[in-house]
């Protein structure tokens, strides 16, 4: 298995293109724009009075990369890299190359986690980066850089760091999953592109379409079925991990009774997970591979 | 089922469609191929040759009909695949990564890395100054030879080959059959050859089939094919008077005026001359004309079409 993972990695890396600018354009990003943050940190009253009034702490701002993972541009860019990873096998023919050395089901699977290490492994470097470059912007400024906040400790950041890690994992396979389903099913990268950006664009989109159907049917309780959508369980999760209450949307706490507790969140993104993964080794199990 | 055939396929089917768009791409083909020969896989374009490699690799699924590789379903038991090295439809390959990355990609998928054979490979197919570059670049000629050394990575029993010399020059191609027959005489392995290079096809194989419309036509050694079709040429006078003589054993036709073609062996020309002579016909040639391999092909895919 070692030597299937380091196969996946030197093809998915190896697409210099595609893996820089969909996954590691996060830690390059997360340095660039803090090394920019330098400029105003030297020269801008304003920006140098605005830091010291409320300077932020190491543990915060090591932190920050996570919230960009769940947003809809990340997990856009998310999918066109599962797309290529999935999809481009059949657009350059190459799993004739591969299945008669691997059995389908490993192959499949080892990208899903691939994948999913890359990415993780890619926001942990902008963490990283994160963390230590807010260093020097906040010492530039002239504020202090603490590591942690007032009544704060290590295992609560690690509890925090963990957990965001987690949450973001999930929101990869997912994101994966629908961007693989298109694959197989078009096997094209712009086809997987297609039905994985409709998949989430759909999701995001779901809210509004069951507020509309639940007045047109008189039955405004539907939009309860959002609540089991993934995107809203990540966003809850995160709500839970982050103020201790449930992820906030209006027309949920009107009609549905409120938002689901963390475990039944947990419980449901796994579904999801588990469920969109088998389907798609389901279906690429009985597939005819005819280019 | 006997171990020492490589490939068994019974009743092999395999249909794309439905409806009016319905294609029977293979119907009914089955075959054994020994192992240790060259075994070469012949039609004329969309005879099903590809969708049977394909179904023989386990990548598409018959309709019905089943595939043994050494004696061991393909469908229940793909680890028998790792028995099997393949070159299917052209080599293709990662084009951002070099030659040599692509085989290591494919040798640690099969999880049989070793550097130094993936090094050997690349210096037996004549890749070795050309791997470290990007495949993008490769010509057509020097992706089949890596992909030919794709194929032997993991050091396979069977090696299944579709046109292998698709864009080589004629001294590769040749370097190409060297190189097949040598895998089969001196490292006992099997080669199964799906090849438009007829000329290629008779020299290298030891055993051939011919599918047209997918269904098999023929299949027997080239020798035994060539054999049952072979010709003489008689050169004799009076041609009318030799004619009546011949004509109630073996079919002729004649050629220009002063030719006969009898469809008759080698082994039938002291019968044919004494014959003649007895009859005081002048005889004063008879040559025996091998039909190649391409004109026989040519002949059975065209009269079944």
């Amino acid at each position: 298995m070692t030597q299937l993972f380091r196969a996946e990695w030197m093809k998915i890396n190896g697409n210099r293109f595609v893996a820089g600018m969909l996954v590691w354009i996060f830690p390059v990003g997360a340095i660039t724009f803090l090394s920019l943050a330098l400029i105003p940190a030297f020269a801008s009253d304003v920006f140098k009075a605005q830091v010291n009034a409320n300077p932020p702490t190491w543990s915060m701002q090591t932190l920050l990369p996570w919230a960009v993972i769940n947003s809809f541009v990340t997990r856009l860019a998310l999918i066109g890299f599962a797309a290529d990873v999935f999809a481009g096998e059949y657009q350059r023919s190459m799993w004739k190359n591969l299945l008669p050395r691997r059995r389908r089901v490993p192959l499949i699977l080892m990208k899903f986690f691939t994948m999913g290490v890359m990415v993780l492994l890619a926001f942990f470097l902008a963490c990283v980066f994160s963390g230590i470059w807010s260093g020097f912007v906040v010492r530039t400024a002239g504020a202090p850089y603490e590591t942690f906040g007032p009544n704060e400790t290590f295992g609560d950041f690690a509890r925090t760091f963990g957990f965001n890690a987690l949450v973001a994992y999930a929101s990869v396979l997912i994101a994966a999953s629908f961007a693989a389903l298109g694959g197989i099913i078009t096997r094209s990268i712009l086809g997987a592109v297609g039905v994985g950006a409709v998949f989430t664009i759909a999701e995001q989109g779901m809210l509004a379409l069951l507020f509309m159907i639940g007045n047109l049917l008189q039955i405004p309780q539907i939009i309860g079925l959002y609540k089991f959508t993934p995107g809203y369980n990540l966003s809850n999760i995160t709500s839970w991990a982050t103020s201790g209450t449930a992820y906030s949307l209006p027309p949920i706490d009107q009609y549905a009774g409120g938002g689901f507790s963390a475990e039944t969140s947990l419980v449901l993104v796994l579904l999801w997970v588990i469920g969109l993964m088998a389907l798609t080794v389901w279906l690429f199990r009985r597939q005819d591979i005819t280019t | 089922m006997d171990s020492t055939i490589a490939i068994h396929t019974d009743q092999l089917f395999k249909q794309f469609g439905r409806g009016k768009k319905q294609v029977k791409a293979v119907q009914d083909l089955s075959l054994d191929v020994k192992a240790g020969q060259v075994y070469g896989f012949l039609g004329p374009n969309g005879a099903g040759k590809t969708t049977t490699i394909r179904m023989l690799l386990d990548l598409i699924r018959p309709s019905s009909g089943a595939v043994s590789l050494y004696g061991r379903a393909v469908r229940r038991d793909t680890d028998v695949l790792n028995r099997v090295g393949a070159m299917v439809e052209g080599a293709t390959f990662y084009p951002f990564l070099t030659g040599r990355q692509n085989l290591e990609v494919m040798a640690r998928s099969g999880g049989y890395y070793d550097k130094k054979v993936v090094a050997d490979l690349i210096e037996q197919v004549g890749m070795a100054d050309r791997a470290d570059r990007r495949t993008r670049g490769y010509s057509t000629g020097m992706k089949q030879r890596m992909g030919l050394a794709a194929a032997l990575l993991g050091n396979p029993d069977l090696i299944i080959l579709d046109e292998p010399t698709n864009g080589l020059d004629p001294a590769g191609i040749q370097e190409i059959r060297l190189f097949i027959r040598e895998l089969v005489d001196k490292q006992g392995k099997t080669v199964f050859l799906s090849s438009h290079m007829l000329n290629e096809v008779e020299q290298v194989c030891d055993r051939v089939a011919i599918i047209n419309k997918g269904e098999l036509v023929r299949e027997g050694t080239v020798s035994e094919l060539l054999a049952a079709q072979s010709r003489l040429l008689i050169d004799a006078s009076p041609l009318d008077k030799a004619q009546s003589i011949l004509g109630d054993q073996w079919k002729l036709h004649v050629n220009g005026s002063t030719h006969l073609v009898a469809e008759a062996r080698r082994e039938d020309v002291p019968a044919i001359v004494r014959r003649l002579v007895e009859q005081q016909v002048e005889v004063y040639e008879v040559t025996p004309q091998r039909q190649t391999l391409e004109e026989y092909f040519l002949s059975v895919t065209q009269s079944e079409a």
